[in-house]
């Protein structure tokens, strides 16, 4: 008896290839003054610190001094 | 003018700046690093030879650098670090190079070769940012450096007549690299380069201001995921039942923005009975529920399981904010939910037709049986390609027809810059499978649309991009109002 032997059988299916167009992200560079139309000198605070010796000078002799006693 | 530049920005790693960005990146041990500006990236320079390179394709003799540079190691030593070389092709001109001690020197062909000229005192301080604009001219007799530093309008530094046509016979550039000489950290950002044939004007310290879509304007590609399910807990632990004439809400964070299309439910058992479920604003004090926001149609008798809740008015939720779901039913209920319950807003309310307008006053406990409540939401398209940094497949849109397009408006800025200099747009895009398919980017400024070049894709994502030194509209330098109305998005060319 002579059998038939297959050893691989399949179907080729012809197709279009239709791949998508795939945007994961979007953005938009802006290149600019890193200085603003409202970048303004801010002044929160100013005084003068004026740095002088410890020592307060002596009472002239002669004064005239008058305490109260409430 | 030529001009090419990056922000570094909205990269996920250092490598995807090579992905047809740069014409070349080396990765090395460079890496990302929080950037000179809050939410921004910056490059990590730590060693390595020409770790990016990039061709204009355009033979100019005049080239501005604006660079943003911080030296992380200490202002000692002669160590020669970051350099910026400007070649003819693939040989060098010249080279701008950040010392360590804090001078900038200029070689001539390659960072070995002959000191041109030596800008002492350019970096003054260690972890500081120092913005810098530099002109090099090349030519063999009238070359010349300049420097500017910080914005300043006049010359920090000029080298007077040096010889700056160090590699080749031809008085101009074409290419710009940047490397680092030896193993030296140090920072940089904003990184713009222009060319010309014969002058470039000096812009001073500017930046790039990274600017993501904020909305739908018009819109054709498809959705991916075409759909977001967010819940207080997928836990299904525990069950408990919980009395009629309740609302009880808990909190939901919208994973995206978008439209909520429907509310859900997770029932132990079917009810005979009515319920019905709505959404409320976390303005209730402590970020408890608040106002009504939108309510849900009724079910009768739902049945055992995940009930969906149609909600209609197309209400937009916003991602990263919460919202309080509730349930509302007419008779006792048994939930499924975590164990030990969830944080719970009880309002009592006898069950009617419509929710109450405000659920401030609620109790804020654990309940039983709760924690399901969940929102469907549809997102915008504009939500799925605006994340800070790229996420590849997570999340994208897509589309096939060919001369279909996305149009989106980008998001608002804190502050108005006093000048715009370009607009660059990007996207970042790949084809799905197998099969020619082709992109661009578009940008379009009052009726006038501009596109890149239509360009066929690889199955990896990469970026495509054009950059437009003036509005499109007019044809006049750029105002920060007119960027501001600008929409972008991308099209199928092919």
């Amino acid at each position: 008896m002579t059998d038939v032997r297959l050893t691989q059988q399949l179907v080729e299916e012809w197709a279009g290839a239709n791949p998508d167009v795939r945007a994961t992200q979007v953005s938009l560079e802006m290149w600019a003054s890193v200085q603003t139309v409202s970048g303004q000198v801010v002044v929160s605070q100013m005084l003068v610190e004026e740095w002088a010796s410890v020592d307060v000078p002596a009472v002239p002799s002669g004064d005239i001094r008058v305490m109260v006693l409430a | 003018m030529f001009v090419f530049g990056d922000s570094y920005d909205c990269y996920a790693t250092l490598s995807d700046a090579g992905a047809g960005y740069w014409d070349s990146l080396t990765l090395g041990t460079n890496s990302l690093v929080a950037g000179r500006f809050a939410g921004g990236q910056a490059v990590n320079s730590a060693s390595g030879t020409g770790f990016m390179t990039k061709t204009s394709g355009v033979n100019d003799a005049v080239h501005h650098v604006s660079i943003a540079f911080r030296q992380t190691q200490a202002l000692t030593g002669t160590t020669s670090g970051l350099y910026l070389q400007l070649q003819e092709t693939a040989t060098g001109q010249v080279c701008i190079i950040f010392r360590s001690d804090g001078t900038i020197l200029l070689t001539s062909g390659t960072t070995g070769g002959t000191t041109l000229a030596t800008y002492a005192g350019a970096v003054t301080a260690q972890n500081t940012w120092f913005q810098f604009e530099f002109e090099v001219v090349i030519n063999n007799t009238t070359g010349r450096f300049r420097a500017r530093k910080n914005g300043n309008t006049v010359d920090d530094f000029d080298s007077g007549n040096v010889n700056t046509r160090g590699g080749t016979a031809n008085n101009y550039a074409n290419k710009l690299v940047i490397g680092s000489v030896l193993s030296y950290t140090a920072n940089f950002d904003d990184l713009l380069w222009r060319s010309d044939a014969s002058s470039v004007p000096w812009v001073g310290d500017i930046r790039a201001y990274t600017r993501m879509p904020a909305s739908d304007a018009a819109v054709q590609f498809a959705r991916s995921p075409a759909s977001y399910f967010a819940q207080t807990s997928a836990s299904t632990t525990g069950t408990a039942a919980a009395s009629a004439n309740n609302l009880r809400a808990t909190s939901v964070t919208s994973p995206q923005t978008g439209t909520l299309v429907s509310l859900s439910f997770n029932f132990f058992a079917g009810i005979t009975g009515r319920a019905k479920m709505a959404v409320y604003d976390a303005s209730g004090g402590g970020g408890l529920a608040g106002n009504l926001l939108a309510s849900s149609v009724e079910l009768t008798n739902p049945g055992v399981g995940v009930n969906v809740f149609t909600v209609s008015g197309g209400l937009t939720v916003t991602r990263g904010t919460v919202y309080w779901v509730a349930l509302w039913s007419d008779v006792s209920i048994t939930g499924i939910g975590p164990t030990s319950g969830s944080i719970t807003n009880t309002f009592a309310a006898s069950y009617t037709t419509s929710f109450p307008a405000s659920m401030v006053g609620a109790s804020n406990t654990s309940v039983g049986g709760m924690g399901s409540q969940g929102m469907n939401i549809t997102p915008t398209n504009a939500t799925l390609i605006n994340e800070t940094l790229q996420d590849g497949a997570t999340s994208y849109v897509y589309d096939a027809t060919v001369n279909d397009a996305d149009f989106y408006t980008i998001a608002a800025l804190a502050s108005t810059p006093a000048t715009v200099v370009a607009v660059t747009t990007r996207g970042f895009i790949q084809k799905s499978d197998a099969g020619t398919r082709g992109a661009a980017v578009q940008l379009k400024s009052g009726a006038t649309t501009v596109t890149s070049t239509p360009t066929l894709l690889s199955s990896s994502f990469g970026w495509l991009w054009r950059t437009d030194l003036t509005d499109p509209a007019t044809g006049a330098a750029w105002t920060a109002a007119a960027v501001n109305n600008v929409t972008i998005g991308p099209k199928v060319t092919a």
